[in-house]
């Protein structure tokens, strides 16, 4: 039995668990009940206590209070965050309000060493890890070593965040509620909150909080859940673990299931799915009304990091992959599932290797962020839209694209000697960059720019009519369009992406990128989408040699993005058991960042596009 | 170097001018006052454009540098309004009409010739002399319409006339200071119906940046200077001629403010909020890290949210410096405005109230500087009030800096006039430092190098206080 003191965690973000040997939890025992007050130390002497299965059909039940380490109850039950019309839409990567958030540390037990040896499953029976090829079981330490979701609860401790409380005249911010809606994973719906919006003083002190954006965070809320004379709603822990019970059969097993059914039965986000995965990252990287994600300009302005333009495709290649792409699994493995899933984007007979998966995730993805863009600019302006979180009076500049104001002033701007304004100057206007790729995207379902810009006419017209916009209308608009895109974002999922295409998106790219004036963001989004897709492309095109090195020196021009280059530092957060444990945050370099917004010039950028687009044809 | 040729810098070459009659709205609470904004009635007398003065017996001499006989040859020459229309056909004029999707070109545009060439100068009249237009502010947009006065205004017994009665033959009050500083305000500030919005500033137009004493400085002098100056050769001359028109310019600039902040939030066919109302470099600025705003924090204001850019701070002062009391009730609305602008959600019916409750107000202290006579200890007592008292100013927006920048330099050419005794050297030094220019990158705005010196200059200025 090995023993690790509570004081050990530190180790374990140190990734020192890597080597401690998890041998440990096979022969656990059931000495000690885990109960409200679970810690690391007793989770860890007894994994089997946060389980009751029974066998891998039957659902299984755990109490809240155990699984989630809460005192007091969630809030709010009575009211679901979404409706089930909402639901069969569009399917929305929100936590269930009822089933409770388990902690990533039921998740350690398989998904830490590798594929090494055998873990015993609760309830019975054993998996071997060897044999088991779908996922690399060693997600654990590749997340907490590298991954930044792991760090997002720390910085709410570090010093710009302190400042930030400061001005805003909460005393200690890591416990506010705005802030803790993106700041771990743990759903702001289970949280108590006190009056103030903050959660309890001691809630940032469990591990399941602390430790960040963790493993539920964006897979689902695993637990079941079942309250008085209420349905029963049971969660994916239970159910996930039956496939390696019995792998690849076809009795209903989870790996084979569509994810639909995952979803709504089970809790579990498909991220497999481009639309579905954007939605769930843009729900903090862009804002989620209802689930209380707002980066307000209030924050802005007493120093929270600007929120970048957002690309689907290169923020998760920034991230440490914890996952292999499908198309780089074990050739066994790809064949099973695709002979048995019942996802549609997978069927053997419309899923096509050679296809470009990243390229249409990425148009899928700007489709999906254009969409969520104009939902949450709709929601803030809506009053009907309630929010966990205090909603900050409209209007809410930070909707509003940040560089049309924030710019030094200078003679012969080139904002005044844009050619076409489609607005009245002078007005606060939309960000540009949800729309630059996703106008795109439409394009390649067959849609010239012309129609979107058509759909878009009444929003425009609403924000013309006086500055931020005319209210009604506007939200009105806005979440009308965004119907709309996300309707063409489930369009452009179903339809694969043939090698042939590549080719013209690039030249598209190239051509809206050398014609258009754009601002710094959108273009951005060009050189990124470029690059993706110029690395799926197998077919031949012209002068790749020559083009490489001119989208790379854009790099240089503008800086792309470096998630995970930032500077080191250090901040201290308490511990449960008293006491301070330090741990390693990577730094917004805002220093480093920002001047490239300031010194961007979009003629500049056409011309170095105007080269590409030459080579290309 | 003059302290205040910085000026030059940011001088708004747009050089309008038109009467800004004598009845501000002295019933500001019962809305807009009539004749104000001033509107041609039906009888009111007609242009008869610049080529009626420039005979060369009259106006048209062969001087640049003296006045009597060749005001014209002056205006012609040497004098940016005389090229008021001529900038319509920039390239930057028709940016700004293809900007602002207008349908007219600028030199056509009733809005801009409402500067550019004359208020009164409306559509019917333009449709008899067009071509009064390419003599841009010329004689009669800021002497008042002819028609009536052409052939009689050398004549002795209309020399013998009043102030008032001239005004009524179409005359405008140009000889004190209360009737230019409403001259030039109307323009370079703007009133009602001649607003450079933040929509045209956007589309290209340059912010108006006004302080009537520097920009009076500025203008070639088509008049006897000595007039205003010395009392030996006019009864209106006056030896603190320069700090007299400082305090002018600015309680009349408030008041144009004010009234144009009435119209502004109190018209609901007007955009609002009305970003021009607001500082400009609050918004405007480069994103940095680390950032000087989040440093100074955001005071009584939530954070970020848009500051009023207050050009009136100093009105109060300059209405304690003419009685003991100042002007409560004034200071008890501006602060109205402040709040009402600070609150998350201001009230534009509100602000409108207050505003031209203000703007009501200033009315009579307007008289009272105009016809109150001042000394060698006016000045100083307004130069020390402003040193001791508005320091924390600098920690307000950065056009509060350089107004309060502008004013030390007016107050400080005062101080030469009257042969006050020379500021400590490094007093001196500083406000030199302050005035010359702003050393910017190229084309760059940035206010922090000028807040900088704001805060060394007062640190001396107070020695530490």
């Amino acid at each position: 039995m090995v023993i690790i003191q509570r004081n050990a965690w530190f180790l374990v973000l140190g990734g020192v668990i890597l080597v401690c040997a998890f041998s440990g939890l096979t022969s656990s025992s059931n000495k000690s009940r885990a109960t409200g007050q679970t810690g690391f130390r007793e989770w860890y002497q007894d994994p089997a206590s946060a389980f009751s299965i029974q066998d891998g059909t039957r659902p299984f039940s755990l109490p809240l209070a155990t699984c989630c380490s809460l005192d007091g109850n969630p809030r709010d039950r009575s009211s679901p965050i979404f409706t089930l019309a909402d639901k069969k839409k569009f399917a929305k990567p929100e936590p269930h309000p009822e089933r409770p958030y388990l902690g990533f540390k039921t998740c350690l037990r398989c998904h830490t060493n590798g594929a090494v040896g055998q873990v015993d499953l609760p309830g019975g029976g054993k998996l071997d890890l060897n044999e088991e090829q779908w996922v690399f079981y060693n997600e654990y330490p590749t997340w907490v070593k590298e991954d930044k979701h792991g760090q997002a609860y720390t910085v709410l401790l570090n010093k710009r965040s302190k400042e930030m409380g400061r001005q805003l005249g909460v005393s200690e911010i890591h416990r506010d509620s705005r802030c803790l809606a993106c700041h771990t994973g743990f759903p702001l719906n289970q949280m108590p909150v006190e009056k103030d919006g903050l959660v309890d003083r001691d809630l940032g002190k469990k591990l399941d909080i602390n430790v960040g954006v963790s493993c539920e965070g964006c897979h689902g809320s695993a637990g079941d859940y079942q309250a008085d004379g209420r349905d029963f709603v049971k969660g994916w822990m239970g159910p996930h673990q039956t496939a390696p019970l019995m792998p690849y059969a076809k009795t209903n097993p989870w790996r084979f299931l569509s994810p639909q059914a995952k979803h709504e039965q089970y809790g579990f986000f498909d991220v497999r799915s481009p639309s579905f995965k954007t939605k769930l990252c843009v729900s903090c990287h862009i804002g989620d009304v209802e689930q209380g994600r707002i980066v307000t300009h209030e924050m802005y302005a007493v120093g929270h990091p600007p929120l970048p333009g957002f690309e689907i495709e290169t923020f998760t290649q920034q991230m440490p992959r914890h996952w292999a792409e499908f198309s780089a699994k074990a050739g066994s493995v790809q064949e099973l599932f695709l002979k048995y899933t019942k996802d549609p984007l997978y069927r053997e007979q419309t899923y096509r290797k050679d296809n470009l998966h990243r390229s249409r995730s990425l148009l899928v993805g700007a489709l999906v962020a254009s969409g969520e863009y104009l939902r949450f600019a709709g929601q803030l302006a809506d009053d009907a839209s309630k929010s966990p979180v205090t909603k900050p009076a409209w209007p809410e500049f930070a909707v509003f694209d940040c560089y049309a104001c924030h710019h030094d002033l200078t003679n012969s701007s080139w904002r005044q000697t844009r050619n076409s304004f489609s607005r009245i100057p002078g007005r606060p206007t939309l960000h540009a960059w949800p729309f630059t790729l996703a106008k795109i995207a439409l394009k390649t379902l067959g849609m010239p720019s012309a129609d979107f810009d058509a759909k878009l006419a009444d929003l425009r017209q609403a924000i013309n009519r006086k500055p931020f916009g005319n209210r009604n209308e506007f939200c009105q608009a806005a979440q009308t369009a965004a119907a709309w895109v996300f309707a063409k974002s489930l369009e452009r999922e179903k339809r694969p992406l043939k090698q042939e295409e590549g080719y013209a998106l690039l030249t598209e790219i190239s051509t809206v990128a050398s014609t258009e004036t754009l601002d710094y963001d959108s273009a951005r989004q060009l050189v990124w989408a470029f690059r993706i897709v110029e690395s799926e492309l197998q077919i031949k095109f012209p002068n790749p040699d020559k083009i490489r090195p001119l989208v790379e020196s854009l790099s240089k021009d503008m800086f792309l993005l470096n998630l995970r280059g930032g500077r080191k530092a250090v901040t201290a957060i308490p511990k449960e058991t008293g006491g301070m444990e330090e741990r390693s945050t990577v730094e917004v370099d805002l220093d480093i960042v920002l001047p490239y917004v300031a010194r961007y010039q979009p003629l500049a950028f056409q011309k170095k596009f105007k080269e590409i687009a030459l080579l290309l044809n | 170097v003059k302290p205040r040729h910085w000026l030059l810098v940011i001088v708004v070459v747009s050089a309008p001018i038109h009467s800004w009659q004598h009845g501000l709205p002295s019933s500001a609470h019962t809305g807009p006052a009539k004749g104000f904004p001033p509107q041609p009635s039906a009888v009111s007398p007609q242009f008869v454009g610049a080529g009626s003065c420039s005979a060369s017996a009259c106006h048209h001499g062969n001087f640049v540098n003296s006045h009597t006989g060749s005001e014209f040859t002056i205006w012609m020459t040497r004098d940016p309004h005389s090229k008021a229309y001529e900038v319509l056909f920039e390239e930057r004029s028709l940016h700004i009409q293809k900007n602002l999707h207008s349908p007219h070109k600028a030199h056509e545009d009733q809005r801009c010739l409402k500067c550019h060439v004359a208020p009164g100068l409306d559509a019917a009249l333009e449709k008899k002399a067009p071509y009064f237009r390419t003599d841009g502010v010329s004689c009669e947009s800021c002497h008042g319409p002819a028609e009536n006065w052409l052939n009689v205004h050398h004549l002795p017994p209309w020399r013998r006339m009043t102030r008032g009665a001239k005004k009524l033959q179409g005359m405008n009050d140009t000889q004190t200071l209360l009737g230019r500083a409403r001259l030039c305000a109307s323009c370079h500030v703007g009133i009602p119906g001649m607003d450079v919005d933040h929509d045209l500033i956007a589309a290209g137009h340059p912010r108006l940046n006004f302080e009537f004493a520097a920009f009076h400085a500025h203008m070639p002098r088509h008049w006897p200077d000595a007039k205003d100056r010395n009392p030996n050769s006019s009864p209106r001359g006056r030896q603190d001629f320069e700090a007299r028109a400082w305090a002018m310019g600015q309680l009349v600039s408030a008041q144009a403010r004010l009234i144009l902040l009435a119209d502004r939030a109190g018209d609901p066919q007007k955009p609002w909020p009305e970003f021009a109302e607001y500082d400009c470099a609050a918004c405007h600025h480069d994103l940095r890290q680390p950032s000087a705003r989040q440093q100074k924090g955001y005071e009584k204001r939530k954070p970020g949210s848009m500051p009023w850019s207050n050009h009136l701070f100093l009105t109060t002062r300059i209405l304690e410096s003419l009685h003991d009391q100042g002007d409560p009730q004034l200071v008890k609305v501006l602060g109205n405005i402040l709040q009402t602008f600070n609150a998350s959600k201001s009230n534009r019916k509100d602000l409108a109230k207050h505003a031209r409750d203000a703007a009501s107000f200033l009315d009579r202290w307007q008289q009272k500087l105009d016809t109150q006579p001042t000394d060698q200890k006016w000045v100083d007592h307004l130069f020390e009030s402003i040193l001791l008292n508005e320091g924390p100013t600098t920690r307000a927006t950065s056009e509060e800096v350089m107004h309060l920048q502008v004013s030390l330099a007016a107050l400080y050419r005062a101080r030469i006039d009257l042969n006050m005794p020379a500021l400590p050297a490094d007093l001196r030094n500083s406000l030199f430092r302050l005035s010359t220019r702003f050393d910017l990158p190229a084309n760059h705005y940035d206010s922090q190098p000028i807040r900088n010196r704001m805060i060394e200059f007062l640190k001396i200025a107070t020695k530490g206080q």
